[in-house]
């Protein structure tokens, strides 16, 4: 019997220490996506100094670079998955080292320009794209009545415009449907506010008569200085009568006063 | 009041009952009071994950655009007897921030910094949806996220993505619509990356591939053609431009000055504001490389900071002869 019980404590103690340790350990990296994202940099690495002339340097380390590569499927075909993960980190030092010696000039500048203005555009309507999907959920999970029809038009119309290379028009498309999205949150925000007072109240009588418990446990506790409960008590009486004269504000700002009161006796 | 405060209670509530601490001394030699220890045990190996999942970050996914903007979506656990709950947001330049809680009922946030207060009233989870630009930046054409991340998360690449530099060991790799997806454990990480255009890209696919000499003379006539192009275009641009000055003075006309703009975009930082004069001093316009020699500021913070004034449209960036040409823009509106 005693040994059936110390085996369960030390099983409980166990237990309890593991599980404060972060989730971590639970997760184990696929060791084959190393050498992907590792192959991957050094092709790309590979293409663009194929393309132009580099120094010697760029190019010892390009080799040390493919050689780490090397090692780390060495590594991984041997199962020895830490030197793998040290070869990979190596590499991608290495890779990251000489992109930054050797990108630093831009190669077509028109290309590059009108990549960069499409780019910035494609994710500025990425961007409302999403911001607008959120706001339709919550918009139809409430029976809101907003209409989407324009914002939908008008997002069509932009991903045309940015596939045309029309960018002057895709610009003025974009200021329009941020103006858009600006209303819809807006009306979605005052909908909320509605509902918001309800919810308010009820949160606010159930965290008072949390705090009135609280407040009658610390009252027989040693060394507590009476007046401070004195006052712990008006305001819970004070913040009561605020709430059920509909002043919910007000309420709560002594509400929080109250949190923090009742916290320092506690202390 | 924020979500500190309940953990403290907590604590005290365990230390109140004193199971743990006080019969334990009594256990070995009476091994009656086995039983209440085993129960005590129990009840508190059963509270620990309950109390670790309190204000806890339950999913963080991050997703990168092509201009280096990342959109944050965070599923977070708190206490529901909390009122309020304060989130700390990746950077200071926040767009489009949303929080709802349980029911996707939108709920109220004052953002301030890098922080936003939710009204949380009740909810057991709230999810919060935001773009930052502070994630991400750019020296040359090398971009680089860099995060220190309070739980594990996912990161989306940009399309047309790769990947040169990675400071952390990634847990799990897919593709999803030819975007990279990547799992990370919480804390610091670094990625370098460079975008392709859509043809470089293609063309690094292939490059393993021996190339057809006909496809190489095609493609080598293209590219002369495109050349001669841009050299009679840069011609007649040079011999247009004193016809076209009369034009360029009406539009500096039409620049708002900097006590416009400030009035319309009351919320402007100081040291956006020293540059929105600079600019309007120098005729309108400037270069990047020149602003950041005036303010002697790293190129990044610099890009930042110019990205910022085009995301409010106070300027537009303008390639010019391979750099950035900042300008004043017209028309500014005020915001809504």
């Amino acid at each position: 019997m005693r040994a059936i019980t110390s085996f369960c404590l030390l099983a409980l103690v166990v237990s309890m220490v593991f599980s404060g340790i972060p989730i971590s350990v639970e997760a184990q990296a696929d060791p084959n996506i190393l050498l992907k994202i590792a192959s991957q940099a050094q092709k790309q690495i590979e293409t663009q100094i194929s393309n132009q002339q580099v120094s010697d340097e760029v190019q010892k380390l390009f080799e040390e670079g493919s050689a780490e590569v090397d090692s780390l499927k060495d590594s991984l075909e041997n199962d020895d998955i830490s030197s793998a993960r040290n070869h990979f980190l190596s590499a991608m030092k290495i890779f990251k080292k000489i992109s930054q010696m050797i990108l630093e000039r831009p190669t077509v500048g028109t290309a590059i320009s009108v990549s960069n203005t499409a780019y910035s555009l494609s994710s500025d309507l990425e961007r409302m794209v999403k911001f607008l999907s959120k706001l339709k959920t919550i918009a139809e999970k409430h029976d809101s009545g907003i209409d989407f029809s324009e914002i939908d038009r008008l997002i069509s119309i932009t991903k045309s415009n940015i596939y045309d290379g029309n960018f002057d028009e895709t610009k003025k498309n974009i200021v329009q449907i941020k103006r858009l999205l600006s209303d819809i949150k807006t009306t979605l925000v005052a909908q909320a506010n509605e509902s918001k007072t309800a919810r308010a109240k009820d949160f606010a009588q159930k965290h008072l008569e949390k705090l009135a418990n609280l407040i009658e446990k610390v009252k027989n506790l040693e060394g507590i200085d009476p007046s401070q409960i004195q006052e712990a008590e008006r305001i819970l009486s004070e913040a009561k009568n605020l709430l059920s004269d509909g002043n919910t504000d007000e309420a709560f700002n002594l509400l929080r006063t109250l949190s923090e009161l009742v916290k320092k006796l506690r202390s | 009041m924020n979500q500190e405060m309940i953990v403290p209670y907590r604590q005290d509530f365990i230390q109140e009952d004193g199971m743990l601490f006080v019969r334990t001394e009594g256990i070995p030699p009476t091994m009656i009071k086995a039983p209440i220890i085993l129960a005590g045990l129990i009840i508190v190996t059963a509270a620990i994950p309950l109390q670790n999942s309190f204000s806890s970050t339950k999913t963080l996914d991050l997703i990168i655009f092509q201009d280096g903007s990342t959109h944050v979506f965070s599923l977070i656990e708190i206490d529901p007897l909390e009122p309020d709950f304060t989130v700390n947001l990746f950077g200071n330049s926040i767009d489009n921030l949303v929080a709802v809680g349980e029911n996707d009922f939108l709920l109220y946030t004052k953002t301030t910094g890098s922080s936003t207060l939710v009204e949380t009233f009740g909810s057991s989870t709230i999810s919060i949806d935001y773009d930052t630009h502070d994630l991400v930046s750019k020296e040359g054409r090398i971009w680089t996220f860099s995060i220190q991340a309070p739980s594990d998360y996912t990161l989306l690449m940009p399309q047309n993505s790769i990947i040169v530099g990675m400071s952390a060991l990634p847990q799990n790799m897919e593709l999803i619509n030819e975007q990279t997806k990547l799992s990370f454990l919480n804390g610091p990480n670094e990625i370098n990356y460079i975008l392709g255009t859509p043809t470089s890209s293609q063309t690094s696919s292939s490059t393993s591939e021996p190339l057809d000499n006909s496809l190489i003379f095609i493609g080598g006539a293209i590219a002369s053609a495109v050349i001669i192009g841009i050299i009679f275009l840069r011609k007649f641009q040079r011999t247009s431009k004193k016809i076209e000055t009369t034009q360029t003075k009406t539009e500096s006309i039409e620049t708002p000055d900097p006590e416009t703009i400030f009035q319309l975009r009351p919320n402007l930082r100081e040291d956006d504001k020293e540059i929105i004069n600079f600019i309007f001093n120098n005729g309108g316009q400037a270069l990047e490389s020149e602003l950041r020699k005036k303010f002697l500021q790293p190129r990044t913070t610099m890009w930042r900071a110019v990205k910022r004034l085009e995301r409010q449209g106070i300027i537009e960036i303008v390639k010019k002869d391979l750099q950035n040409l900042v300008k004043l823009k017209g028309g500014l509106e005020e915001e809504q």
